[in-house]
């Protein structure tokens, strides 16, 4: 096992840490009985789903409630962690794709995906045979070969309309065909399942021609709860609901509406809140209404902070854990008594207070922190230490926002429109002078830009259909009409040499005035995610500093605006008016307030920080070639690049197949 | 006066003690065209660069700096410090794909050297830098003994020391295959050798390849010291003694070096008995650099008089099957009461081809009796002969029994002074009389190529050798590749490794990445026209006759082995056969050339627009007549032997020919 020490934030999907039982047991309790209640009615017509709300202060354990419940519960329910997005509203779109995501993943001990599981203890559950061995029912089908599976399928498609008739047949028909495609047909019909748009060889794979209607988002959520109710309920556990608190209070109405839909209109759903108490107090609960507070808050579960003989037993799991020779001795060691005599019984103590500090007096650091450094040096000392923190933290996040974007690049996906809004968001909000407004309902992933009086409308563009963009496409043309559009898309989505429609239509855009198409690298994507997840996760206290204790949100948001402060300029600078932003949008049909727009030949901000320069950024030296090759692969084109590369006075060329990004200028 | 050898020259006599006598005769420092990359040198002025400003350039970094800060700072060193020397060299720049490989190798190494810092544990790294590159190219020197009261000096110039935690290593940098391996090893365990005897210091002895990922190889010390004992100083003792009667020196035990030895024909002359010569060089060979001026001197490849053995002829097996074969046509004449005259036959590499003559009688008789001839021989030898009629003359073409194996090397060796005049020029095979089949790109009745041909009927190999003879005598900055191989078999493994440097990009695996290849290219033509407007000139051609060196255009062959993939979907389909036809109309005058391939030679995968862009074709078996006329206008094709046999229309003719094996 990983030692407790190195990690104070919980993994909720980790399958192998300490866990206190008897400390939250009742809030543990609380879910499973929940859980259990909905497997056992799960044939039932009176079959409903409950909802949970737990709150708590920073580092009481929310986080490691989830990865406990979700290892005791192991195949016998489905958890699905879902985040709000900062500044966009929650969806049932969203719900859709972040359960049919959660079905991809095993269950804690098990190798198959909780997907087989569900539709293996359906399908068994339909024939009369036990559920609890659904991989067994699904080999068994495999074996008696595809009339057999064709007819289980239909036969719970039947059982299942006439118990249910709330079900969406279509996608529940899809869903239980899944576990017996091929893999590439396998991960189309995940696609589909999960609302979002396939390409058109998945499309074709399936026989289908268009994505999941928004309509049947709700009646598919529907489906899935029954189905999942017979061997692994669905979980649907928000997380960091405190992340919705801001200047705009239809994120928290849209959330509440999201969980009401969720509780009153879908059967088997077991819905988990969490959220820091004092947030949800102070700034979410006096919004919410008495419905919405009816369904949000029909049973709250309080975090307790473990009692002294529990941080006893809390800090021997956890030495317990390392290995013979590293392990302090004698108990409290690495603590002094008199130390531990004072954390053990301190009131307001955390679970994860007493890991940092435990793992500082490892370190050699037994003294309490004290809360205010008292000389210049102390406090710059402290600084100093914090920044550090602050760096070491946000290395691990750029990380993992590399790790979820490569991943989705790997499955030919982008990032979701939504998720990239929320980033922009998050980033502009580093920025002093730069807002983004996002659009409401079914255009949530549309944005503007706001600086001073005057704005840009984003369009994110990160459908992977043809049809999509170029619907998306012909709308950023129609509004730029009257106003300034960016259109954003991932570069690594890229425009296939066969999307001749979008391909022109690209090349209209880009000689419209008014127009920007900009293409985020890699590099700016993972920067964008990691800047949102950092500040989530900031404001809910999950940073903790050298000292144990939270790192304040506005410490955090100092620290990145000043060390990212021209990074984030430079992000969202291609997005943003020059310095002759228009005041105003022009009336629809009157003429652009700019006489004559910006001509076209002088270095746009895009390009220069552009696909090619990105590559020559990273290499520094490289063929012309090479920087093509790489820069394709985020979606330039030769021309595009040569171009770029040209313009900038840092690239030297070397003859006409050799590039150097020099510090000292460049020449021919 | 005690003589010397170098470290050097052991490792050249470990590979042929005659390449070490010869060149000391001639005073001249030879090296194997073998392994190395032709940037070696280059790329140890930059690291004893680095050596020197290392220090100074991670002195802005603070104590406890991370190890990727510090390797970042490094990286921007030597990739500035290759900048420094392209500005030095400007002919670096004609060989992009090298020099990628290179800023490859040397951030790699960038790499490496950070965390050999951090191993030294805490501290500034501009001071742990100091204590690791503890010194470069140091030279070393120490008499060894080698008998009867004589001792030579074995002198060294050693890569580098660098300083563990726990240890000195003596490092030497290689950027070449694992070809040298042995060659290596030997080498860094003789510079510990001399340190220990020099200067009394245990070095440990590591080898660091870049290819241009980066291979360490280590040699525990009781290895290398084995290593030395063993066999290099016996080795020096011997390299005295070859230095005194340098006719004494042995052949070297691997005949395969032959092709590509540098003093090949001073040793032909010199050394009585002949040498075991292979038909082509090892698979490391690689070229060397262009002169100063852009210009690439060819490999010097055996002269074709050198025989194999002594008194043999090239092709005995198909002269003693000649021999057999016209008794017995002879013979069934005979029973037929005809009289012939047979002429000497001409020796194919698949066939055998009788010229019959009726020197008494009369022609028609011939012509009568050959079908009971072809009959004859059918029944009672199991031999298909053909009888053809071409003009006045009649012949018999009976398919060899054992087929030669035809290789490049020899036809590269026969052309060699075409090939080397322009690049563009390729070779297929050899036809039935033994003489080279070629093509040219350049020439527009065969700029672009369509090759077809069933499953085993030596189409890869076939664009194998046509890839391999396109490169042999001209640089990177000449001629470019790109390979696409959706099958992931073709241009793979060692061939990919020999090419490497003439490749515009990695080998492409995926239809819709050759997609955007081709699209590139389109780009890359139009790029080229506007420069050909620029310049007033009218193709590739005559821009490269009036731009310098560096400024030069490479002549871009491109080469889909299975093109099929790309026009089973309408969509791909439309946007490749878009870009083939843009190429094919266009790109011969911007020297950027198409060769696709198929398995499938049908109406629907080779439609009559890229037929017609796609003026030279060579088509191998195919399975019925309907995909010959595909290919070739005319039938035939689906008659072909397979395993390399192919008819090649390259706007001279229908010809038919024994591909080559490269």
């Amino acid at each position: 096992m990983r030692s407790p020490f190195e990690r104070e934030i919980a993994d909720p999907y980790a399958a192998d840490f300490v866990d206190l039982e008897p400390l939250n047991a009742s809030a543990s309790d609380a879910i499973r009985a929940r859980i259990d209640e909905v497997r056992r009615r799960a044939t039932e017509p009176d079959l409903r789903s409950a909802s949970v709300t737990v709150l708590g202060p920073a580092g009481a354990g929310k986080t490691h409630l989830f990865a406990r419940l979700r290892k005791s519960c192991g195949a016998r329910a489905s958890f699905v962690l879902l985040r709000p997005e900062v500044g966009v509203e929650t969806s049932l779109t969203h719900v859709l794709a972040a359960a049919v995501d959660g079905l991809k993943r095993p269950p804690p001990g098990h190798e198959d995906s909780l997907l087989e599981c569900i539709v293996g203890s359906f399908l068994a559950s339909v024939r009369g045979a036990p559920a609890s061995f659904p991989r067994a029912h699904l080999a068994d089908l495999r074996a008696r070969g595809e009339a057999s599976i064709e007819e289980a399928v239909e036969e719970a498609l039947e059982l299942a309309e006439r118990r249910f008739p709330e079900i969406d047949a279509e996608w529940l028909a899809e869903l239980l065909r899944v576990p017996f495609r091929p893999a590439p047909a396998r991960r189309a019909a995940m696609v589909w399942l999960s609302g979002r748009e396939p390409n058109e060889l998945d499309l074709k794979r399936l026989g289908r021609t268009e994505r999941l209607a928004a309509a049947a988002v709700l009646p598919a959520l529907r489906t899935l709860g029954v189905v999942a109710a017979v061997g692994a309920p669905l979980v649907l556990v928000f997380d960091q609901l405190e992340n919705l608190a801001s200047d705009d209070d239809a994120l928290v109405h849209a959330h509440a509406r999201v969980v009401a839909d969720l509780v009153d209109g879908v059967r088997g759903l077991v819905v988990v809140q969490m959220a820091l108490d004092a947030e949800w107090e102070r700034r979410i609960r006096p919004l919410l209404t008495q419905a919405e507070r009816a369904r949000l808050e029909a049973r709250v579960e309080l975090m307790s902070l473990p009692s002294a003989e529990e941080r006893d037993e809390l800090l021997r799991l956890w030495l317990s854990v390392l290995p013979e020779d590293e392990r302090p001795k004698p108990f409290p060691a690495p603590f002094s008594e008199a130390r531990w005599g004072e954390l053990r019984t301190r009131p307001g103590v955390t679970p994860r207070a007493i890991l940092v500090a435990a793992r500082r007096a490892m370190d050699g650091d037994d003294a309490p922190s004290t809360s205010e450094p008292s000389s210049d040096e102390a406090r710059a000392d402290r600084a100093e230490e914090l920044s550090d923190r602050l760096e070491e933290l946000w290395s691990r996040e750029l990380e993992r926002a590399r790790e979820v974007h490569d991943a989705l690049a790997a499955e030919g996906r982008g990032v979701d429109a939504e998720r990239l809004v929320g980033a922009l968001v998050a980033a502009a909000s580093l920025a002093s002078d730069v807002k983004v407004d996002v659009a409401r309902g079914r255009q949530r992933h549309d944005a503007r830009l706001v600086r001073g009086g005057g704005h840009v409308t984003l369009m994110l563009v990160q459908a992977v259909h043809p049809r999509s963009v170029a619907s998306s496409l012909r709308h950023a043309a129609e509004l730029a009409v009257d106003r300034d559009v960016r259109v954003v898309r991932q570069a690594a989505l890229g425009v296939p040499p066969t999307w001749k429609k979008v391909r022109a239509q690209l090349v209209e855009l880009r000689v419209m005035p008014r127009v920007e198409v900009l293409e985020l690298t890699r590099d700016q994507v993972c920067e964008l995610l990691a800047i949102h997840d950092f500040l989530a996760a900031a404001r809910s206290q999950d940073l903790a500093g050298p000292d144990g204790l939270p790192i304040a949100e506005a410490e955090v948001r100092a620290w990145l605006a000043a060390r990212d402060r021209s990074r984030s300029e430079r992000l969202l600078s291609p997005m943003r008016l020059g310095a002759d932003a228009d005041e105003e949008p022009a009336p629809k049909g009157a003429a652009s307030p700019r006489e004559a727009p910006p001509p076209k030949e002088a270095p746009p901000e895009a390009s220069r920080g552009g696909a090619g320069r990105a590559v020559l950024e990273r290499l520094r030296l490289a063929s012309v070639d090479r920087v093509v090759r790489e820069a394709a692969l985020e979606g330039a084109s030769r021309p595009s690049v040569l171009e770029e590369l040209r313009r900038d006075p840092r690239v030297r060329w070397f003859g006409r197949s050799i590039v150097w990004l020099s510090e000292t200028g460049g020449g021919r | 006066m005690t003589a010397s050898v170098s470290v050097t020259e052991v490792r050249n006599a470990m590979r042929c003690p005659r390449v070490f006598a010869l060149g000391r005769e001639g005073g001249q420092r030879v090296a194997f065209p073998v392994g190395a990359s032709s940037l070696g040198s280059t790329f140890h002025r930059v690291v004893e660069g680095l050596h020197r400003v290392g220090a100074a350039a991670l002195g802005a970094l603070p104590e406890g700096a991370r190890t990727e800060a510090v390797a970042a700072a490094l990286r921007v060193v030597v990739v500035d410090l290759l900048a420094g020397e392209i500005e030095a060299s400007p002919t670096l720049a004609t060989m992009p794909a090298e020099v990628d490989e290179l800023a490859d190798a040397l951030r790699e190494l960038a790499g490496y050297v950070a965390r050999g810092l951090a191993d030294l544990g805490p501290g500034r790294p501009s001071e742990a830098f100091e204590a690791f590159s503890a010194a470069a190219e140091l030279e070393v020197s120490d008499l060894v003994d080698v008998g009867g009261g004589d001792a030579v000096i074995l002198a060294g110039r050693l890569d580098a020391l660098h300083q563990r935690h726990d240890r000195v290593e003596v490092v030497e940098y290689k950027l070449t295959s694992e070809a040298n391996d042995e060659l290596d090893r030997a080498q860094v365990a003789l510079y510990r050798h001399l340190l220990r005897e020099a200067v009394e210091l245990d070095a440990h002895p590591v080898v660091l390849r870049f290819d241009p990922a980066m291979r360490t190889t280590e040699l525990s010390p009781a290895e290398a010291d084995a290593l030395v004992e063993r066999k290099l100083l016996p080795l020096v003792r011997d390299m005295a003694g070859w230095l005194a009667d340098p006719r004494s020196a042995p052949p070297p035990a691997r005949g395969d070096l032959c092709p590509v030895c540098p003093v090949r024909a001073a040793c032909v002359a010199a050394y009585p008995e002949p040498l075991a010569c292979r038909d082509e060089p090892p698979s490391g060979a690689s070229r060397p650099r262009p002169d100063p001026l852009g210009r690439f001197q060819p490999l010097d490849l055996a002269p074709p008089t050198v025989p194999t053995q002594p008194g043999a002829t090239e092709d005995d097996a198909g002269v003693a099957e000649a021999r057999e074969l016209a008794k017995h046509i002879e013979v069934a004449f005979r029973q037929a009461h005809v009289a012939v005259q047979m002429k000497p036959p001409t020796i194919g590499p698949r066939f055998v081809t009788f010229e019959v003559t009726a020197p008494r009688g009369r022609i028609r008789k011939v012509d009568g009796a050959a079908e009971d001839v072809e009959h004859h021989l059918a029944s009672e030898q199991g031999v298909a002969a053909i009888y053809r009629r071409q003009g006045g003359i009649r012949t018999f073409e009976v398919a060899r029994r054992t087929p030669r194996r035809v290789t490049l090397a020899p036809l590269l060796q026969a052309k060699r002074e075409w090939l080397a005049e322009r690049p563009g020029r390729f070779v297929l095979g050899e036809d039935a009389r033994g003489r080279p089949v070629v093509g040219d790109f350049g020439d527009h009745v065969s700029c672009h190529m369509l090759v077809g041909g069933s499953a085993g009927s030596g189409k890869s190999v076939l664009l194998r050798a046509i890839a391999t003879s396109l490169v042999y005598f001209h640089p990177p900055s000449s001629v470019r590749l790109t390979l696409v191989d959706p099958k992931r078999v073709t241009f793979g493994g060692e061939f990919k490794s020999r090419i490497a440097a003439h490749l515009a990009e990695p080998v492409c695996h995926d239809t819709e990445a050759t997609l955007q290849v081709l699209e590139r290219l389109v780009e890359e033509m139009e790029e080229r026209y506007a420069l050909f407007e620029a310049a007033q000139v009218e193709d590739c051609q005559a821009y490269n006759e009036q731009a310098s060196a560096a400024e030069q255009l490479a002549r871009h062959v491109v080469i889909v082995d299975e093109f099929a993939d790309l026009t089973v979907d309408k969509a791909l389909s439309a946007a490749f056969f878009q870009s083939v036809v843009r190429l094919g109309n266009m790109a011969r005058a911007a020297g950027i050339h198409l060769v696709l391939a198929t398995q499938r030679p049908d109406a629907k995968t080779v439609p009559g627009k890229v037929r017609t862009n796609l003026s030279a074709k060579v088509a191998l078996r195919v399975p019925n007549q309907t995909s010959s006329r595909i290919i070739l206008d005319q039938g035939g094709a689906e008659k072909l032997l397979g395993h390399g046999d192919f008819l090649a229309d390259l706007g001279h003719g229908l010809i038919r020919a024994q591909g080559a094996m490269a």
